[in-house]
């Protein structure tokens, strides 16, 4: 199959996948949803009522006031608006995602695709590496890493990475050992062409849907992973208005002051599962058996 | 005067597709006489499986659409049965012969427990029926049903068969015991559906023969699909051709070997190997 | 299958050699003051070097390396900065707790899970899709924690129903150390009544984002089995409903199902600390936590390392099951 026969299937491909991707109205509301919530962080000083709560600021006289007309999610212990605060926090969560997506992807793509189709030593060693990160929980080596380094949102980033590119690395190498016994590979290794142009020319291009997939899969596990960190202290440190981070902080005032831990934890939910929609979605449209 | 056991009268299914809804089966009509074999030849695509599943109500409808058409069984019409009519009909009455044998077990069962459970199960609404305290005596009468069509079906040491699982045999004991299966209630009528086509031919042959002489032996009727010509000629006393959905020939398999009269037939009596 | 478990026992072990490397390298080469906090703020520069010293923090990297690992296998894993305890009797002690809340919390999510997903199997309508599509999501997009102090507000302060910490306060004789179990076999009604009560909503919250993914998953599982040519094959003999779906269907889900929970029970752990913190259970999470802030490093490898073997141990016993349920593993597949 050539390049210019590929293409063309592709083309009409992606057509079908995009028909697919809009027919399920649960994936259109994932899409709103993500929509949205990307529409809150970019303009978040303009949506919030008080923006000042999101850097810190101290306002005894509003102390753990009930959610109400003027602030609709309630004000925490030093009078912050929660509302205002929790817009703030979606930057947090999709910054988490975003860049620990993204560190998995760079570190773990490239390191698959050489373990499958270099193979031999070269893809045990890779391969028993995956195995020593996943040999524990993600959110427990996500913790031990975040709690060696220094908490904070960026070392919390790096620490949910250590447990996640190995992912990647799984993924593209069972891909990479199915592709590379197709026909267009064995043609282009018999004229010539170096190893690593045919690994990310060739092999890579084919393997991009499985990793979209996991990409919109996994935004979401990431976005939870993060909170969880920052509810343990881990991650962003206060005033920071994190979701996780105020979960733990409103934990202090319950039963009688619950609402400084309730609407994050909402927050959370819904932008995991508008995440996790369009994920499901996109799978679907591109038929992907994983 | 031989009588129609069963009779496909005009029978017409459409499928409802990501392209719109495709007409499949296009007035199709068959019928089987008690006691006679006949063969259903066509190629891939040509709708024989489609047809014949349709007689155990096995074809899902959604996507299917029966638009027209009567499948007459014992003067009722199959498309209008209930549950609890199939449940009496199949296995029972009208049985199946599945094509390929590495999928048509479940994998995770042994033989004997298959088989006993059509003998113990077959027709009852749940498992939980009032058998429940006599299931050991029970399950020795199934088990002995089983033996016996096993040794019919010429299967060496059928005890130890019984505990087998189905990934421990080979293709040919597998379709055999396929076969077994849909007779152990000794249905009136028995649908083979290309069995062994994904075996040997010299496997296949002798499956092919086994089924001629036990149909024969215990009076079944039997609608034997083929793409093979010349497996059709051994087996059917009348033969259907059909293609793209519709019969386009019929009548007694010597007829229609010897006098073909659609042009598809005849290509396809020619595509037959010659033996000089 | 016996030469299957010995290897993957033999498999274990430079995986989690790798891990303890892994950790280890982690907190010796970070810059940590942690023995400057475990000193005290005016702790001298003797006091601290000698504190030091104790923890053979000033020899060469592969000699502490290698002092640690033979340490593990004497029982002595380190000097906690913390509680000043040998590690060892720190994780013994509250190994136990984390170990059953997370066993509870898996169990129901199966007995939740799978029987809903067979449910939802059978309905294969437009509108089911969808309603099941978003509980399942929702369930799965469910912080744990947040669950669960949302549970503690409900259940525990306003309802008053259950108790709102703590593992509970009568305790049987400590046999396996689970103490459902130690309630069961010393026939200590009482413990048994308040071991219960304790960990019903830790362990619900814990597992109803588990038990959510398992019904998504036993429910695509069915769905394929519909369109497995047995199940045709099963249809066409006229066998009841229920011994399709209950018998020659789920036995066949169920094995893929299987090897997720695995994964489950990994995921389960990991938010099991999360909801010990909330509910104040006595397990590794306090523990762990709280070394994790004091940068109390012999602490922190620790539990990892016991998670680590915990984790395979549990893997094992999947795939033992697995072969359990398919003849084709346990009998050896023929070519």
């Amino acid at each position: 199959m050539s390049n210019a026969d590929t293409a063309v299937k592709s083309i009409s491909n992606n057509k079908k996948m995009l028909k697919r991707l809009f027919k399920n109205k649960m994936t259109i509301l994932g899409l709103i949803i993500v929509l949205f919530i990307i529409f809150c962080a970019v303009f978040a000083s303009v949506l919030a009522p008080y923006p000042e709560a999101a850097t810190g600021s101290i306002d005894f006289a509003k102390m753990n006031l009930k959610p109400s007309s003027t602030n609709w999610f309630g004000t925490d212990e030093i009078g912050r608006d929660i509302f205002s605060r929790v817009i703030y926090g979606t930057r947090y969560s999709l910054l988490m995602g975003v860049v620990v997506i993204t560190i998995a992807v760079v570190i773990g793509v490239p390191l698959g695709l050489i373990a499958g189709y270099w193979g031999g030593k070269v893809n045990s060693i890779i391969m028993r590496v995956t195995d020593v990160f996943l040999a524990v929980p993600s959110l427990i080596l996500a913790m031990a890493v975040a709690a060696i380094l220094k908490p904070n949102l960026m070392n919390s980033m790096i620490a949910i990475s250590f447990g996640w590119w190995p992912w990647f690395t799984r993924l593209v190498q069972a891909e990479t050992l199915k592709i590379k016994n197709e026909q267009f590979i064995i043609s282009s290794e018999g004229i010539g062409a170096s190893k690593w142009r045919i690994a990310f020319f060739e092999i890579l291009p084919n393997c991009l849907p499985t990793i979209i997939v996991k990409i919109s899969t996994d935004i979401g596990f990431v976005i939870l992973t993060g909170a969880s960190l920052g509810f343990l202290g881990l991650g962003a440190q206060p005033p920071t208005p994190e979701w996780g981070t105020m979960i733990s902080e409103g934990r202090n005032y319950l039963p009688t002051v619950w609402w400084p831990s309730t609407f994050p934890g909402l927050a959370i939910l819904v932008t995991v599962l508008g995440f996790s929609l369009l994920g499901d979605g996109i799978r679907d449209a591109f038929d992907v058996r994983m | 005067m031989s009588e129609k056991l069963l009779e496909i009268k005009h029978l017409e299914i459409s499928f409802k597709t990501d392209e719109g809804i495709i007409p499949t089966i296009k007035d199709v009509s068959i019928h089987v006489n008690k006691g006679e074999t006949i063969t259903v030849v066509g190629e891939s695509g040509s709708g024989k499986t489609v047809t014949v599943r349709s007689i155990l109500g096995l074809v899902p409808a959604p996507p299917a659409i029966y638009t027209t058409g009567e499948i007459m069984f014992e003067g009722k019409d199959l498309l209008k049965a209930s549950d609890e009519n199939w449940r009496t009909i199949r296995g029972s009455e009208i049985s199946m012969v599945f094509q390929d044998p590495m999928t048509a077990l479940n994998p995770v069962f042994t033989i004997g427990d298959q088989m006993a459970n059509i003998y113990l199960y077959q027709g009852k609404k749940s498992t939980h029926s009032k058998l429940a305290k006599r299931k050991k005596n029970l399950r020795k009468d199934a088990d002995a049903r089983s033996l016996e069509l096993l040794e019919k079906m010429s299967l060496p040491n059928p005890a130890a068969l019984l505990k087998r699982y189905p990934f421990e045999l080979s293709g040919g004991m597998k379709q055999r015991i396929i076969i077994a299966m849909a007779l152990i209630k000794t249905p009136k009528l028995l649908i083979a559906d290309e069995p062994g086509t994904a075996l040997d031919v010299t496997v296949q042959a002798s499956i092919n023969s086994e089924l001629k002489r036990l149909v024969a032996e215990e009076g079944i009727s039997m609608i034997y699909i083929t793409h093979n010509l010349s497996v059709a000629r051994q087996l059917g006393e009348r033969t259907y051709v059909m293609q793209y959905g519709r019969v386009i020939e019929e009548g007694p398999t010597d007829e229609v070997f010897l006098n073909p009269k659609n042009q598809y037939t005849k290509d396809l009596i020619k595509a037959l190997p010659r033996i000089i | 299958m016996q030469k299957y478990i010995l290897k993957r026992l033999l498999w274990m072990i430079p995986t989690l050699v790798g891990l303890s490397l892994l950790i280890f390298l982690l907190s010796r080469l970070m810059p940590g003051d942690s023995v400057r906090l475990a000193a005290g703020t005016d702790a001298t520069a003797e006091q601290i070097a000698a504190l030091e010293e104790k923890m053979g923090l000033n020899q060469p990297l592969y000699v502490q390396y290698f002092k640690y690992m033979f340490g593990l296998f004497r029982g002595d894993w380190g000097y906690s900065l913390r509680t000043q305890h040998n590690v060892f009797t720190d994780i013994r002690d509250t190994f136990a707790a984390t170990f059953e809340l997370s066993l509870c919390s898996m169990i129901l999510a199966v007995l939740i899970g799978v029987p809903l997903g067979v449910l939802a199997a059978v309905k294969n309508n437009k509108f089911a899709d969808h309603f099941i599509r978003i509980f399942s999501l929702s369930g799965i997009a469910l912080p744990r924690f947040w669950l669960a102090i949302l549970f503690q507000l409900m259940f525990s302060y306003v309802l008053a129903l259950f108790p709102v910490i703590g593992r509970g306060d009568i305790i049987p004789r400590t046999i396996t150390g689970l103490r459902i179990v130690d309630s069961l076999i010393t026939f200590n009604f009482p413990a048994l009544v308040d071991s219960i009560k304790h960990i019903i909503l830790p362990a619900i919250s814990l597992s109803i984002a588990s038990a959510a993914q398992i019904m998504r998953l036993t429910r695509t599982s069915m769905m394929e089995q519909l369109n497995k040519e047995y199940i045709t094959a099963a249809f066409s003999y006229g066998l009841p409903q229920n011994l399709i779906t209950n018998k020659y269907m789920l036995k066949n889900a169920f094995i893929s199902v299987l090897t997720t929970i695995g994964m489950q029970f990994g995921s389960l752990i990991g938010n099991a600390f999360l909801v010990e913190t909330v509910f104040g259970w006595p397990g590794m999470a306090q523990y762990s936590i709280s070394g994790l802030l004091y940068k109390d490093y012999n602490a922190i490898i620790g539990v990892t390392l016991v998670i680590g073997i915990l984790f395979a141990l549990i893997n094992l016993a999947v795939d033992l099951a697995y072969g359990l349920l398919d003849p084709q593993i346990r009998l050896g597949k023929e070519a």
